[in-house]
């Protein structure tokens, strides 16, 4: 990856999205809505990643109040770009 | 069936969200002319996200895809399996048909199709467009059909009364849904005047490009009251005579104004316009 | 409405209008312009000179409506297209809130102006700096130089600095807004001193800039715009280098000949006192050396006029296939900062 994968956006009810590389992985969740979402927002993240097998990746997510549809919608895209890189 | 059609940009979560709550009849997520080009990727897995996990509604909810070859493709791809009633297909023309059938059978996507008349091309194959199988109805597309014209798209709707007519005559010819093309002008007095315009000519139902849009043309579209009481009294008398003529308030009842009650009866029936203990 | 590039000058002219209702000035630097439009009304604009935003002004009729979130995404991803992860931003205080809503995060406040990031956590970025270098948590003293090129006036105040201090650290301006490129720059410094013990040479990160970045489209007065300039360094390197790396003093040359330095050593001094400590600039036959001083010379000079004024490893880069043409460019070029 020779820059970060961003999706989304940083309007209401949506989020931004940067996939990277790092030779830690780090996921960074920055939300406008209650505490008690960041560690939702952090699992479902993680869901993600390992159903991908790419727990190896960082992310971090600008969270505008967006809905678990919106975010793994968003994180799933980058994942395809980054993989289409990958195989490409 | 369905008064209104509501466009949603299925690159916005906050759109599509409140999707179901401007009560249109259906709404069409749009993956083509509302998203960037740099957009359609996200656009697509936001869309399919959406029809996969968000809650459904009873409003019927196409999508309308892209048409250059590659785009359309990678659009029904990521539309496979999904619950959703049927594709808006843009740009229809006999040409554009092949593409998208050939595109849909080599994935086996079966989906009822509903295309946007919009190039003047279309207008001298419409009969053929219409007659199609899996297509359930037309939009007549007139902004970008004017400017494919070098015509202007005026109030008055000259410009297109023979396009519209063209349309609805086609629709009525092989029973399909005749949808008229959206106003893109918010200003609501303008919005009435093009709506008088559609239903004259018989369309059904109309395309809306902002919630705002939804109410006048649900009302609009709707059978008014007194065609509804109308028609809640001929099929009255009909029970009780039991015959398929008979006057009715000094005038002749006979099949075709039967099946128009009927009709009605069963449009009013659909928008919550009925409620059933009067009858 | 639609999110446009500003290509034309027509559009670009738009922009400076527009943004002089907001007492803002269109910059110079500025290397990308989004506007969005609604039919001929321009709506709100964004702009940036490479990683730097600026210029980001909306229409009051259309606000409150999530637009500018909406363009300011756009130009995040373009400027991620560019390689620009790591964003900053000035603004004034009054509008922090604005811009943390689009996901800025502020590094400093002074009363006029604030400074914010995005895609990066000075925090994170100096601890790292820090681990990296393996640095004790020792009181250390630090000098911060740009060293464009390196010359004996620098090494002089380096050798000063460490004579207080058992560890010096000597920050390297990472930016590359000079005729010297960072790789050079550092290089000849390390050369220069790797007989010289107890000593550790560091990049600045980003957070140091010089005042060809900073942005002066909404301070009026330019001698406020050096004093914001130079507050807005000196709070950055108080509240975070000074704490993150144990700093107890730090060292500048005096530069009686040059206004700027001098405005920017005053306001340093106001909020460091006793921790910052001005050295006397070493000077050759009444002349104080200093890299502007060098710069001239090879302007108008052959480059071995310049050699009682630099250490040997400057020389041998001017002398090299890559310092001739650097020495073409300064003089070919108008003068530059």
């Amino acid at each position: 990856m020779d820059k970060p994968i961003m999706t989304g956006s940083l309007e209401s009810s949506d989020c931004l999205i940067t996939l990277y590389e790092t030779d830690t992985p780090i996921i960074e969740v920055d939300t406008i809505v209650h505490d008690a979402f960041h560690d939702h927002i952090l699992h479902l993240i993680k869901d993600v990643l390992k159903h991908y097998d790419l727990e190896h990746l960082s992310v971090r997510i600008q969270d505008k109040g967006a809905l678990d549809y919106a975010i793994k919608a968003r994180l799933k895209a980058a994942i395809e770009i980054y993989e289409d890189d990958s195989n490409g | 069936m369905a008064r209104s059609y509501l466009f949603i940009p299925a690159n916005e979560p906050r759109m599509l969200q409140n999707a179901y709550v401007f009560d249109a009849d259906a709404i069409i997520l749009d993956l083509e002319d509302s998203v960037a080009i740099e957009e359609k990727h996200e656009a697509r897995h936001l869309a399919k996200s959406f029809l996969k996990d968000y809650p459904k509604d009873t409003a019927r909810t196409y999508v309308r895809i892209n048409t250059q070859a590659d785009w359309l493709e990678r659009d029904l791809a990521c539309l496979q399996d999904l619950d959703f009633e049927g594709i808006v297909l843009p740009k229809m023309t006999l040409k554009m048909w092949e593409t998208y059938e050939k595109t849909a059978l080599k994935q086996g996507f079966h989906k009822p199709v509903i295309g946007i008349v919009e190039t003047p091309e279309a207008f001298f194959e419409l009969d053929a467009i219409a007659s199609i199988e899996q297509i359930e109805g037309l939009i007549l597309g007139a902004e970008d059909l004017v400017s494919g014209m070098e015509a202007k798209r005026t109030l008055e709707g000259h410009e297109i009364l023979y396009a519209r007519s063209m349309v609805r005559m086609a629709c009525a010819k092989h029973h399909i849904l005749a949808i008229d093309t959206p106003w893109t002008n918010l200003e609501e007095a303008h919005l009435q005047k093009d709506i008088t315009h559609a239903i004259t000519l018989g369309f059904e139902g109309k395309c809306a490009i902002h919630p705002n849009q939804v109410p006048v043309i649900n009302e609009a579209f709707a059978p008014s009251k007194a065609t509804i009481d109308f028609a809640l009294r001929v099929m009255k008398k009909y029970e009780e005579t039991s015959s398929m003529r008979f006057s009715l308030d000094g005038q002749m009842v006979d099949k075709p104004v039967l099946q128009r009650a009927e009709d009605t009866l069963k449009k009013a029936r659909f928008y919550g316009l009925l409620k059933e203990d009067r009858s | 409405m639609q999110i446009k590039d500003v290509l034309l000058n027509e559009e670009k002219k738009a922009v400076k209008t527009f943004l002089n209702h907001f007492n803002l000035v269109y910059e110079d630097d500025i290397d990308l312009t989004l506007v969005l439009w609604e039919e001929d009304t321009l709506v709100a604009t964004v702009s940036a000179a490479k990683n730097i935003v600026k210029c980001v002004a909306i229409h009051e009729n259309f606000q409150g409506k999530g637009l500018l979130n909406h363009l300011m995404s756009t130009l995040i991803k373009r400027l991620n297209q560019r390689g620009h992860t790591h964003l900053f931003l000035y603004t004034q205080p009054e509008h922090v809130a604005l811009f943390e809503m689009l996901g800025f995060k502020k590094i400093v406040e002074s009363m006029n102006l604030s400074f914010m990031e995005m895609g990066g956590n000075i925090e994170t970025a100096l601890n790292e700096l820090r681990e990296a270098h393996e640095l004790t948590k020792r009181p250390k003293g630090a000098v911060i130089i740009n060293a464009n090129p390196l010359t004996n006036g620098h090494l002089h105040l380096i050798r000063e600095a460490k004579k207080h201090h058992d560890h010096l650290l000597v920050f390297v301006v990472s930016e590359d807004r000079s005729f010297f490129p960072f790789d050079a720059r550092f290089k000849i410094i390390e050369e220069s001193l790797q007989d010289v013990e107890g000593i550790t040479i560091l990049p600045t990160k980003d957070y140091l800039v010089s005042y060809a970045t900073f942005p002066k489209y909404f301070l009026k007065h330019e001698s406020t715009i050096k004093k914001e300039h130079a507050l807005i360094d000196v709070l950055v390197f108080k509240q975070y280098y000074m704490k993150i790396f144990n700093i107890t003093d730090r060292y500048v040359g005096d530069e009686p000949y040059s206004p700027m330095t001098n405005t920017y050593n005053k306001t340093m001094k106001q909020y460091l006192n006793g921790d910052l400590h001005i050295i006397e600039r070493k000077s050759i036959e009444d002349t104080p050396i200093s890299a502007s001083t060098v710069r001239k010379l090879l302007k108008h000079q052959s480059v071995d006029a310049v050699s009682k004024y630099v250490p040997k490893a400057t020389m041998r880069f001017l002398q090299s296939p890559q310092g001739e043409a650097i020495i073409e460019e300064i003089r070919h070029r108008e003068k530059r900062h």
